[in-house]
């Protein structure tokens, strides 16, 4: 078998991957300085083969690599389709971001640490990555370990309280991938197969069995714990705030949304809708998000810490990509419907929460703020970090022409679609609370002032401009553009055709099967 | 067409200019006095009712289990107030105090056992859910 | 001008304008005058913009003139469609933008006010809505620039960030906020029954046979309550507590911009999704003249109690939107003249009179009428100014005022059956007002000022006398000439094309 270049690609990302968290390692050793020049050019490289393998599939077709020669069921496979291009590009797009923004605030968070810190995280970017292109299910599995085993580590590295935060994501997250690994034990022992392919040309005749309808209970189960799905949530709002920032971002924007496809991947690949029609697992789904919708925001209101509050607000985002992966079966729409809602949401919460969270890195970096309260006169020594966290804000609440809006008015017209009128409730209701305790951040920020700071008539002295170094700045900038800038992307309808790929694959949305 | 109330207007602003001219005072100070008296404190009024009731669901959101539990001990105070001793009730207001203070301190978090239960409780569902559904 | 620019791109062009012109506005924030000519300059060159639309879209039979940016949904647009009715609305606005321009920089150089960079930054971005809005061809285009309005107002109307700034801000974002929820929902669900947004003439006709009685009822209560801008009671509270704003946001965003660009809405949805012969077979009409003329009548009375002249004021916009209501709910040709003609006249009336309270505000520093005794003599000019717009709120000529007034009672009679009842609540309102304004004008000049330190002649600066002065003119000129600015013309236009009106 002949591969072109781009086809050996999905392995590479990988092996690239893995080969420089070990460098990172021994360089560390030599000179610190080196990591982070290593991490950022190996993401680098990742990312432009991510864009040639997005590419290749949109063009030519499905990528399927063999690992060793070895022909499908007995050998792993590495398939790349346009499901896992998409995901492959968001992830490394916010890890080469957030490696570029660690560069000044791991010097000054964790200084003894930037070696470990940087090996760990490539070894992140590794297991997210594997997850992505893998094409076998007990591969998906060893790859989950791997970046979870990498992020407790992560987790834990401002030590203290970090530590006990880190105990119990690692408690909950083991839960969670013995749940993963119980459903592929139980798949295993009815198909004997581990290949997803395999597995979905093997299942069909076996649907009524209840060892594979438990097997699929088993899925959902465990990686509803890995992406904090309500009322599975309980692990994120500690992990979120006491992680360094940019691994914050990376939780909250990449590592809950790969466990998301994951999902989607074991739902649609390893069965398939005509399964998913069969239980009513779906529907139930669509209302434990629609109450996690609810209750992660209201929450989030509870907040006073800036980082507890965007975690608890990332509960309620990941309700809306289960609600939209919920009602993915129901719609029919060429544009809302399948899973065009939930896969651009995965973007699109990628982009705000990253920024947000940087963000509040940025203010902990520079004053040590951590409590919204703290926030007065931040808009006039910070306006370049403030302005983005106003425009990512303004997402979340979904004011046109954002990102937030585009999944806002997607998700609620699957709704229309479905008949399900009162997820419409939800959603509006939800940007209202979001709209509570975004706002209050803001108006801290902007509005008010401190109690010894009098009014001011002329230009007042005191607001002298303390922005954050350029490499930090920058990647903050540009998620905060993006969100602007993809949101009038998105209604152009210019990336619709990769979602529209991926309904084609699943046989959803207008390609579903009356 | 003849505008049948034009003439009552030019009426109304002559009798308006000529009472003000005449008695030094504006007319119809009684209809003022109520816009003044009953109207705007009936308006008042509403606003404070909904004002309350938007604050109260801030409060509650900002701590739900422990508003609730507030919620719950006021009432039964209320409730069982006339029947029981006034030393019991003494002490149910003292718990009443110790729930409010606790509010005002951080967020309880979920322990790691509840967390636990919680996750056994969702795959319970699920399961009942299958096994009612399915056959 | 022809060859200068294109008219497909004009729309955008004149939506542009302010876009372009903030950013130089924060790039010389340290430099005062030469961001201030920025705006004049950006408000001087979209009014051309939009005035040069008028006689294509005259000349044009009311054909629109349309521009498309992009299809965001099959058959949804973005992008804008120039009207007889928009442009009604975006001469108001953009010429208005001229004027209190040049008010505010008196306004904020006199009561040396902060943050002056971010205050003329939003003032651009929210004309940039309101005219948006005017121009936008569908109801998606128009939700976007309703919320940029919506957000990029709360920083003026929280300008001066006291407690009290503050949380007025926060009311003002809460309803209108809540209120862009519904919005959104009415959009996706006519979407979602029609497959359209787009503003017809005569309604979307399909409309009628998508979708039942009872949903087109409940659409029309979810764009009402889209529509909280255009503060009909029990939904009006944000506007009077908005009043801590500086006067010149009040005068053109509360008496012009913000609100009418809830009134526009009403009177597109009525005449251009669901068309007047759909209102009339829903009988949703009367329903609406019915919430108009309660909240007419209510906010009449509650203006009556008002002793902070910009809270009496606001009041009495309150009002006056919904006399623009209920002129659409009549559903009669002349009705939904006088409706569209008011949006126009009522704003260069009101906004005379928040100009003249910003003026006083800056002179003497005084906010309650009944404060106010002999000012009349101090600042002759500002409260001659006031009478007229007075007289116009209260319908007597000689001012705009006077010919709404006159096409309100025409449409009810036009409209026949229960609607000939209502010109006698028209009088109620009309004896109200009068209550409600003439005690203004009687204390400024025939009341004795208590100190009485001489009645020396004490104006406001002329960067804000000139603006007051001509708005009153105009209003006058209004009750002689209403083709100024083409306005009687467009909205004969805009009035032939919806076609089929019921008798």
């Amino acid at each position: 078998m002949i591969l072109s270049v781009v086809e050996q690609f999905p392995v590479l990302v990988i092996v690239v991957s893995l080969l420089s968290a070990f460098t990172i390692l021994i360089a560390g050793w030599l000179n610190k300085k080196s990591c982070w020049v290593i991490s950022f050019a190996t993401i680098l490289v990742q990312l432009v083969m991510a864009v040639f393998i997005l590419h290749h599939v949109l063009t030519v077709g499905t990528i399927h690599y063999w690992l060793g020669g070895w022909s499908p069921p007995w050998g792993i496979e590495y398939v790349v389709d346009a499901l896992n291009a998409y995901i492959l590009v968001i992830v490394l797009s916010l890890a080469l971001i957030c490696v570029t923004y660690s560069k000044r605030s791991i010097a000054h968070e964790l200084p003894q640490k930037i070696v470990s810190f940087y090996t760990l995280y490539q070894l992140l970017v590794t297991g997210l990555c594997g997850v992505t292109v893998t094409g076998d299910i007990f591969n998906m599995y060893v790859f989950i370990e791997i970046f979870s085993l990498s992020a407790y580590a992560l987790i834990a590295s401002r030590g203290k309280i970090a530590l006990k935060a880190s105990f119990t994501y690692l408690v909950l997250g083991s839960i969670g991938a013995c749940f993963f690994l119980l459903g592929i034990g139980f798949l295993y022992s009815v198909t004997g197969s581990l290949n997803m392919h395999d597995l979905s040309l093997i299942l069909p005749p076996l649907y009524e069995n209840k060892v594979v309808q438990a097997a699929f209970v088993f899925f959902v189960v465990g990686l509803s714990i890995k992406m904090a799905l309500f009322p599975l949530h309980t692990w994120l709002p500690d992990a979120h705030s006491f992680a360094p920032s940019e691994i914050s971002a990376m939780l909250s924007g990449i590592i809950i949304e790969v466990s998301t496809y994951a999902l989607i991947r074991v739902s649609f690949s390893v069965y398939t809708v005509a399964f998913i029609k069969l239980l009513p697992i779906f529907d139930f789904l669509c209302w434990v998000a629609a109450f996690g919708i609810i209750i992660g925001s209201v929450l989030a209101i509870a907040q006073y810490n800036l980082k507890r509050m965007l975690a608890y607000s990332s509960v309620s985002q990941m309700g809306y990509i289960m609600l939209a992966v919920g009602l993915s079966t129901s719609t029919h729409s060429a544009l809302w419907g399948g899973l065009t809602p939930a896969l651009m949401h995965i973007l699109n919460h990628a982009l705000m929460k990253g920024c947000l969270f940087l963000v509040a890195g940025a203010f902990i970096y520079k004053a040590e703020l951590w409590n919204i309260t703290d926030f007065q006169g931040l808009g006039r020594k910070m306006p370049y970090t403030c302005a983005a966290f106003m425009l990512a804000a303004i997402s979340m609440i979904g004011v046109p022409p954002s990102v937030g809006f585009v999944s806002k008015v997607y998700i609620i017209l699957a709704c229309l679609e479905s008949g399900k009128f009162i997820f419409v409730a939800v959603m509006l209701l939800s940007s209202l609370l979001n709209l509570v305790y975004f706002w209050r951040v803001i108006e801290t920020m902007y509005m008010k002032r401190g109690e010894g700071e009098e009014r001011s008539h002329s230009h007042s002295s005191s607001s002298k401009i303390d922005e954050i170094p350029l490499s930090m700045l920058i990647p903050v900038l540009t998620l905060a553009g993006l969100c602007i800038i993809m949101g009038v992307v998105w209604l152009t309808e210019i990336p619709l055709p990769i979602l529209d790929q991926v309904n084609a694959l699943f046989g959803l949305g207008r390609y579903a099967i009356p | 067409m003849i505008l049948i109330d034009e003439p009552l207007m030019y009426a109304f602003v002559a009798f308006w200019i000529i009472w003000v001219a005449v008695r030094r005072k504006e007319p119809g100070r009684w209809l003022i006095k109520f816009c003044e008296g009953p109207l705007m404190t009936f308006a008042r009024f509403i606003d404070f009712y909904v004002m309350r009731m938007a604050g109260f669901f801030v409060w509650v959101s900002k701590n739900p289990m422990v508003a609730l539990r507030i919620k719950e001990k006021e009432v039964r105070l209320k409730v069982e107030k006339p029947v029981i001793t006034p030393k019991k009730a003494e002490e149910y207001e003292r718990g009443l105090e110790e729930v409010r203070i606790r509010y005002t301190k951080e967020l309880p978090r979920l322990s790691l056992g509840a967390s636990i239960l919680l996750i056994l409780l969702f795959f319970l569902v699920y399961l009942a859910m299958y096994l009612l559904t399915v056959h | 001008m022809e060859q200068l620019i294109p008219i497909p791109y004009r729309p955008l062009l004149a939506i542009l304008c302010p876009a372009i012109g903030s950013i130089f506005i924060v790039l010389f924030g340290k430099r005062p005058n030469i961001r201030e000519s920025w705006t004049m300059l950006a408000s001087i060159a979209q009014f051309l913009i939009v005035f040069s639309m008028v006689p294509i879209v005259i000349g044009g039979n009311g054909e629109p003139i349309k521009y498309t940016l992009f299809t965001a949904f099959p058959s949804v647009d973005f992008g804008f469609s120039v009207d007889a009715f928009g442009l009604i609305f975006a001469i108001t606005s953009s010429f208005l933008w001229i004027l209190v321009s040049s008010y505010s920089i008196g306004y904020m150089r006199s009561l040396h006010e902060h943050a002056q960079t971010r205050y003329y930054f939003c003032f651009c971005w929210a004309i940039f809505g309101a005219v948006g809005v005017a121009l936008s061809g569908n109801l998606f285009t128009m939700f976007v620039f309703y919320e940029i309005l919506t957000v990029s107002t709360y920083p003026l109307v929280a300008h001066d960030q006291t407690p009290e700034a503050l949380f007025a801000g926060r009311k003002y974002l809460a309803y209108l906020l809540t209120a862009g929820g519904f919005f959104l929902a009415a959009v996706v669900i006519t979407y979602y029954f029609t497959g359209t947004t787009d503003f017809v003439t005569g309604g979307i006709p399909n409309l009628a046979s998508e979708a039942s009685r009872t949903a087109l009822m409940a659409l029309f209560a979810l764009f009402l309550l889209g529509f909280m801008k255009a503060a009909w009671m029990p939904f009006h509270s944000w506007l009077p507590t908005a009043m801590v704003a500086p006067t010149p946001v009040s005068a053109l965003l509360h008496a012009v911009a913000v609100v009418k660009a809830g009134v526009f809405g009403i009177v597109r949805v009525v005449c251009y999704i669901y068309g007047v012969d759909l209102m009339h077979g829903l009988g949703l009409g009367l329903v609406l003249a019915c919430l108009a003329t309660f909240t007419i009548i209510v906010a009449n009375l509650f203006a009556l109690a008002q002793d902070n002249l910009k809270r009496r004021l606001a009041y009495s916009t309150i009002n006056q939107l919904s006399l623009i209501i209920f002129g659409v709910a009549l559903l009669s040709p002349e009705g939904i003249e006088g409706a569209m003609m008011h949006i126009p006249f009522h704003g260069f009336m009101k906004i005379t009179l928040f100009m003249c309270a910003g003026a006083i505000i800056v002179v003497s520093g005084k906010k309650n009428i009944s404060e106010m005794a002999g000012i009349g003599k101090e600042m002759p000019v500002t409260m001659i100014a006031f009478t007229i717009g007075a007289l116009g709120m209260c319908a007597l000529p000689p001012t705009a005022g006077y010919i709404t007034h006159h096409f309100f009672v025409h449409g009810c009679e036009e409209a026949g059956g229960t609607m000939s009842f209502f010109p006698y609540v028209l009088l109620i309102a009309a004896i109200l007002d009068v209550m409600y304004f003439f005690p203004i004008i009687y204390t400024a000049f025939f009341a004795k000022s208590e100190g009485s330190s001489g009645s020396k002649i004490n104006e406001a600066p002329l960067f804000m006398l000139v603006p007051i002065a001509i708005t009153a003119t105009v209003s006058i000129i209004f009750f002689f000439y209403p083709d100024l600015f083409h306005i009687s013309e467009l909205v004969e236009t805009a009035v032939s094309s919806l076609g089929g009106v019921h008798p």
